[in-house]
């Protein structure tokens, strides 16, 4: 059912039973309460290396994250099964006196919600995930990257397998609190994850290369008109070939040496490389590490440590992708949702405006500690406790200055430099980061080159790690999907377009 | 009330999976059922402000089935047998193509040897958690009196219980077990950490764990350029236990695994020299700190020495790749995600379980002081991304040391210190485990009973 603004909850009668029911058992002894309920419904395709095969082609969990605030600013998080609420009750008993035993914390609040009276959000999804139609999806897919492999290591004397995983979902929310707020989001999405294995039969040498698709739609996205039978589409294949070509290619892969090391002027990333702006950047803007301390760009007071902290020439974002007319899209990115689990609306967010921090990422409590407007970035992972998390984050060209129309112009000033691509994931400290790049190429007085570098690591100090930023090209591409970890998993993007930075001790690559 | 309360769970538990194992019977020729369920209370040290956090009542619910050759699995989160049995008949309509004959038929006694009396109070009663994490929050704070380098004071007390019940047509297991850890991050770099599985009997080092932290943090910083480092220069490295855990599991794990012979992505035969003649590497070790006494297969955990006198012993396997590879069942077959969905949902794959390295002759300190220059790398950003078709890694350091003469001159500078090798060697390049020599003094990490390892790597 569609109401208005969005589609119904699958169970919405009785998630709204049991919610309530939980609220109306915990409301005559604290000052306030609220709730996320969540289901994932999933089916999911696996064939690992080894060539063994899963399906699973109907999963279904669901939990509960309850949070209590009780005087003084007492508050305490609770996550549950979702077990029939008489069986509830003694744990919920449970978390009010213990909630009673905390410290009080005077500065602790919670920012209102905004736009109360709006009841649903989202997109139904129109793939019915108990249809036959998943057998066809996954062989389609399975088929087509074997041929992908055979193709690219044809006369090579190489062997090319593939690890995939797929999955496609529908994720349901619920959020209640004990003033009366009722919200609901569907979300369908998509994701595809391609390991090309390399092996070279005389040599036994081996190369892997990942690559990813991942949206926020049902699982036809991936082929073309949106049914299995007519194959994935044209663009998605090509990336999953680009994938095993890039394998093939890394065969004869080399490392810089220290005295090339030492002569890189430039590193030139590409938009699946941008892992580096998820963690030297968003990181560092999410307003709960900043609070206590964590974050390398601000103070703990919420005041920039560094002002400005990054190039003119540079803008970074999170939150709805922006399109090249200014709007921004409703709906794009893996990392989207339309609420998010306090049930505040995502808003984009501009964290830095030409080079200057302009913004930070929030969840109720902090924009309450900072006495700011929540942006909707409080997300849980399936009843864990509501964090600041990023949703797709991007580098952007603050004007059209040094922005060029490709790649040979951006580079054409380079003598010695190292083109970067494909990121597997990353990691961040306050002051560091440091993300592994699967792919590289020389660039070399103004070219870049066929020599192919091997997998390395890109380490940046966060301070300093956008103040090199010389140059764009090409548009901005915010499709490189992820899963961010912070002692739960929330799903991400981050991108850019192809970026130009300047060699400096705050970079280092290494092999 | 000892530990009559979690027992009973167990039972329900065991109850429920051989009840859902027995109803599926009509549907397959074989059936696995594992279900787990995790309760937690937590405490947040957030600089002065703690913030609690409890888990309760989390069922995971992992199935197999096998028909007519072919492989059905499904997962939920309920604790109805009609839902789980439902989940399995919709599975079976997507069953792939499988070389598993059958499931375990092994029936285990109910497994307690990782559940500690001493530590389930904490779950019974949070404030008395309440109390430790106010502890150690209070005496860091108080070291840090007099420290103004230390500008924040982070960290998180937790103790978990695990219930995990398995059946199948022929077998059924159970295991009780929890843990307690303590940890404490000075400025978001340096980290101290412990894992128990009992209550030790004089808490007053885990009490000053925080406190110990701030202690330990140097006031100055070093970049290699401040101790005369060339690029890409050759220097000692102590690694911590936790960091040798890592670059065993992220960078050479997939060279171990049965699954990786048969895929071709390891060749290893054993007798083959890989490390240093001192050092002996066995998974799924005796001791009591790694409990649990079957895999997620219903297999009995039994020992495989994966390296012993620096040769290589043996693979371990999974019920699957022995099968498919002809070599023994090791009861290293786990549900490990392939990257971020619930343990329940992952594939059941080949994976090193609890690790045990022996130690050797001297003691870290004993290392460190013997050394002109070393660094102590604690933990590295990013060492998830290891190359493991080469069991290559070049990552940056996130909490380390720099020892010169034996006295720390400072902590290695973040987002300065990036560290690369190769654990093993291959394509002409030497492994670090190739020159090591083990500490004498070991730590469990939570997953692993390990040394300390003096290597030499390369820094950039």
């Amino acid at each position: 059912m569609f109401d208005g603004d969005g589609p119904w909850l699958r169970d919405e009668e009785a998630w709204l039973a049991l919610g309530r029911g939980v609220l109306d058992r915990v409301r005559p002894r604290v000052a306030y309460a609220d709730l996320v309920l969540e289901e994932v419904t999933k089916l999911e395709y696996t064939r690992l290396v080894s060539g063994d095969e899963v399906l699973k082609p109907f999963t279904r969990k669901s939990a509960l994250q309850l949070r209590l605030v009780g005087d003084g600013g007492r508050h305490l998080s609770v996550s549950l099964g979702l077990l029939p609420l008489d069986r509830l009750g003694p744990a919920l008993d449970g978390a009010v006196a213990l909630l009673l035993t905390q410290e009080p914390d005077p500065r602790y609040g919670l920012a209102p919600v905004p736009n109360r009276e709006r009841r649903r959000y989202g997109v139904p999804s129109p793939w019915d995930l108990a249809s036959e139609d998943v057998q066809l999806a996954f062989d389609t897919l399975r088929a087509e990257v074997d041929a992908l492999c055979a193709r690219a290591a044809e006369g090579h004397g190489l062997t090319a397998q593939a690890e995939l995983w797929c999955y496609a979902q529908v994720e349901e929310k619920l959020v209640l609190d004990t003033d009366g707020l009722v919200k609901t989001q569907v979300l369908p999405s998509t994701f595809l994850q391609v390991t090309a294995v390399v092996r070279d039969e005389a040599t036994g040498r081996l190369t892997r290369q990942r690559t990813r698709l991942g949206e926020t739609r049902p699982l036809g996205w991936l082929f073309d008109g949106g049914h299995p039978g007519r194959g994935l589409r044209r663009d998605f294949a090509e990336t999953v070939g680009g994938c095993v070509r890039r394998a093939v290619l890394q065969q004869r892969g080399r490392r810089l040496s220290a005295e090339e090391l030492a002569r890189v002027t430039h590193y030139v990333l590409a938009p699946t490389a941008m892992v580096f702006v998820h963690e030297a950047e968003g990181h560092n803007f999410e307003a709960d590490i900043i609070k206590e301390g964590g974050s390398g760009l601000f103070r703990r007071d919420g005041t920039p440590a560094d002002d400005p902290f990054a190039s003119l020439l540079v803008d970074v974002w999170d939150g709805q992708i922006l399109r090249p007319d200014g709007t921004f899209e409703a709906d794009g990115g893996f990392g989207t949702h339309f609420i998010d689990d306090e049930g505040v609306e995502l808003v984009p967010v501009r964290l830095v405006r030409a080079g200057r921090i302009s913004g930070k990422l929030h969840n109720r409590e902090t924009a309450h500690h900072f006495g700011e407007a929540p942006n909707g970035h409080g997300f849980s992972e399936l009843g864990d406790r509501r964090l600041v998390r990023m949703t797709n984050t991007y580098l952007h060209p603050s004007g059209p200055a040094d922005w060029h129309a490709s790649v040979e112009g951006l580079v054409a000033d380079v003598p010695f430099g190292v083109w970067l691509e494909g990121s597997l994931g990353g990691a961040v400290s306050r002051d560091g980061m440091s993300t592994t790049i699967q792919y590289g190429r020389v660039i070399r007085d103004g070219r870049l080159t066929d020599e192919v570098l091997l997998p390395s690591n890109l380490s940046v100090v966060t301070r300093d790690s956008l103040k090199g930023v010389a140059g764009f090209a090409g548009p901005l591409r915010c499709d490189d999907p992820g899963f961010c970890g912070k002692g739960q998993t929330k799903t991400v993007t981050d991108g850019g377009p192809i970026t130009k930075i300047r060699a400096s001790p705050a970079i280092t690559l290494g092999f | 009330m000892g530990a009559a309360h979690e027992l009973s769970i167990l039972h329900e538990l065991a109850s429920f999976a051989e009840a859902v194992a027995h109803k599926a019977r009509a549907l397959a020729r074989d059936v696995e059922v594992l279900v787990t369920r995790r309760d937690l209370v937590s405490f947040a040290i957030e600089n002065r402000t703690l913030s609690p956090e409890l888990k309760l009542g989390r069922l995971q619910v992992g199935l197999r089935a096998l028909r007519d050759g072919r492989l059905a699995v499904a997962a939920t989160t309920s604790f109805s047998v009609e839902e789980n049995v439902a989940a399995l008949r919709a599975a079976l309509t997507a069953g792939r193509p499988t070389r598993l004959p059958d499931f375990s038929g092994h029936r285990l006694a109910v497994s307690t040897r990782g559940f500690d009396e001493s530590l389930a109070r904490f779950l019974r009663e949070p404030q008395a958690l309440q109390a430790l994490a106010v502890d150690v929050r209070d005496r860091a704070f108080e070291a840090a009196q007099g420290r103004p380098h230390v500008e924040s004071i982070e960290g998180r007390v937790t103790v978990q219980t695990r219930w995990t019940a398995m059946a199948t047509f022929q077998g059924a297991g159970a295991a009780l077990e929890n843990t307690l850890s303590v940890s404490a991050e000075v400025n978001s770099a340096r980290t101290e950490r412990e894992v128990l599985r009992r209550w030790p009997a004089d808490d007053a080092a885990l009490r000053d764990l925080g406190a110990r932290a701030v202690r330990a943090f140097p006031a100055t910083t070093v970049t290699p350029d401040d101790l005369g480092l060339p690029a890409s220069a050759r220097v000692a490295a102590l690694l911590d236990p936790d960091l040798v855990e890592a670059l065993l599991r992220y960078a050479a794990h997939d060279k171990f695994l049965a699954s990786s012979l048969s895929s071709g992505q390891t060749s290893l035969r054993p007798g083959d020299r890989l490390a240093d003649p001192r050092l002996r590497l066995v998974d799924t070790g005796a001791p009591p700190e790694l409990a649990r006494d079957f895999d997620d297969e219903l297999v009995p955990r039994g020992q495989t020495v994966l390296l012993d006198g620096g040769r290589f012993g043996g693979y371990v396997s999974s019920r699957a790749s022995a099968h498919a590879t002809g070599l023994p069942s090791t009861g290293n077959g786990a549900r490990y995600p392939l990257l971020a969905e619930d343990v329940n949902e992952a594939p059941v794959r080949d994976r090193l379980l609890g690790l045990e390295m022996d130690g050797g002759a001297r003691t870290a300190d004993e290392l460190v002081a013997s050394l002109e220059l070393a660094i102590v790398p604690r933990s590295l950003l990013g060492i998830h991304g290891a190359d493991r078709a080469r069991t290559a890694f070049s990552a940056t350091v996130a909490d380390g040391l720099a020892v010169r003469g034996g006295r720390v001159v400072g902590q290695l500078a973040p987002g300065r210190w990036n560290v690369s090798g190769r654990v093993l060697g291959g394509d002409g390049e030497p492994g670090l485990l190739e020159e090591a020599e083990p500490s004498r003094d070991r730590t469990f990490t939570g997953s692993a009973l390990l040394p300390a390892l003096l290597v030499t790597l390369t820094v950039g």
